[in-house]
């Protein structure tokens, strides 16, 4: 009784991992036609204030973030820079250092000002370095968006303001939630 | 993880722009020099066009380029002497743009703006800086994986104070056109790309033409150019432009190009 009450808190209160943060990241970028523009969207990421540095894979047209400890990490910055440059964002994961955290599916994690809403996940205690796959549309190539549409059950996945969710208490219905899922 | 098999296309066209533009907040310094060998009854010389472009992104959807043109090309012989010659104003607004893995489908809109010190001497209709007038019109280019083809299609109308003038004789020239520009673009090195400093190297063929709309004529030039790229922010371009076909009066049937490129990103930032 007592760990289904401690789930229902979790999953009314949402979790936050307070002081935890994103370390590094992949990003793959689509569209592109030559090196010159993977280097302009190379200069672009490497401008954000919480990017440390930036590792390019030419032939993927990937890139290896790492993160400043201590700063927020705004997934939303890391895809506008890459439109800046006239690309998209096909794929991005980000790491994240778990500790000992319960997530669920559907659930949702905070993490610095950002909240994340897991979906097609099992729910699982994660420690260490857990891969977080950002599924939104604007982060997913066409393609793969139509699959996740098809493979997702939450309502919400799709809208942009995310109002559907169930949000965690005390966060405004307009908050911006990126939808994830645990690679 | 699937590791994919790297196409790079080049849409970075000689004598044309592709429907993509220069990354938001960076600059694009361009010189360009085009030499032609110009034939008359008595005289055969050399002329040339020398000009300079700056590409602005004001967006990632729209980029801006103010450009300045000296020429003899309209300069008595045996004079020759290069003058300043015209000032233009290019905006191209990208309006779609489909991104997958390895290839892109965009689509955009421009409109460049030529005051030039000339007057109309010829048929042919360009926005080089040969006369005062403007051209509107859209680019679609699609890459897929090492080719790179792109449609330019435009209307071009003369802006020349002769077009308003009425002296009673007929017209000599037209004053509008439809032009075309068919571009192809492919990659030959590197294979495989392993860092910034690589030099790349590219091959393009265009088709640039032209047909008269209110003074019949039409033409069709091919334009074969290599492109070299230095430390993925120079380029150097060679290219050699002569007609396949045509029935106009103009300067020239063919002429050589060469232009560098050093673009300056994210130069433009929060300032």
């Amino acid at each position: 009784m007592k760990k289904h009450i401690l789930i229902c808190l979790i999953w009314v209160l949402g979790i936050s991992a307070a002081g935890a943060q994103m370390k590094s990241a992949s990003l793959q970028a689509s569209g592109l036609t030559c090196a010159l523009c993977a280097k302009s969207i190379y200069t672009n990421l490497s401008s954000l204030p919480f990017v440390e540095s930036v590792d390019t894979d030419l032939n993927a047209s990937s890139f290896e973030l790492i993160f400043k400890s201590n700063m927020d990490v705004d997934p939303s910055a890391l895809r506008k820079k890459v439109e800046d440059a006239g690309f998209s964002v096909s794929k991005l994961v980000l790491r994240f250092e778990a500790n000992k955290q319960q997530i669920e599916n559907s659930g949702f994690l905070t993490i610095g000002k950002f909240t994340y809403h897991f979906v097609q996940i099992k729910r699982a205690t994660y420690d260490g370095l857990i891969n977080i796959n950002i599924i939104d549309k604007e982060y997913l190539t066409a393609k793969d968006y139509k699959k996740k549409i098809a493979g997702v059950k939450e309502a919400c996945y799709q809208t942009p303001q995310q109002e559907d969710c169930r949000l965690p208490n005390g966060k405004e219905s307009s908050t911006h939630v990126f939808h994830a899922t645990i690679l | 993880m699937a590791i994919y098999k790297r196409g790079f296309s080049q849409e970075l066209y000689v004598y044309s722009d592709p429907a993509s533009n220069v990354p938001a907040k960076s600059l694009s310094l361009k010189y360009g020099g085009k030499w032609i060998r110009e034939k008359h009854l008595l005289h055969e010389f050399t002329t040339t066009r020398q000009m300079l472009e700056s590409s602005i992104g004001l967006s990632k959807k729209l980029m801006i380029r103010p450009s300045l043109t000296f020429s003899n090309m309209y300069t008595m012989y045996p004079d020759l002497a290069l003058k300043f010659e015209s000032v233009s104003l290019y905006a191209i607004y990208r309006f779609v743009s489909v991104d997958d893995v390895h290839r892109h489908f965009r689509a955009a809109a421009y409109v460049k703006g030529v005051l030039s010190r000339n007057n109309l001497q010829y048929d042919e209709l360009t926005t080089d800086g040969d006369q005062t007038a403007f051209q509107t019109g859209l680019i679609f280019t699609q890459l897929t994986n090492k080719l790179a083809l792109s449609a330019n299609l435009g209307i071009h109308q003369v802006l020349d104070e002769e077009r308003w003038l009425k002296y009673g004789g007929p017209r000599r020239f037209g004053y509008q056109a439809f032009n075309y520009i068919l571009s192809g673009g492919y990659l030959l090195y590197p294979k495989n790309y392993s860092s910034y400093k690589q030099t790349n190297f590219n091959i393009y063929v265009e088709l640039i033409g032209g047909n008269g709309l209110d003074r019949k004529y039409s033409f069709v030039d091919m334009a074969p150019a290599l492109q070299f790229i230095f430390n993925s922010n120079t380029k150097v371009n060679l290219g050699y432009r002569f007609q396949l076909a045509g029935d106009l009066y103009r300067m020239a049937q063919q002429g050589i190009y060469i232009s560098a490129e050093r673009t300056f990103l994210n130069v433009l930032n929060n300032r």
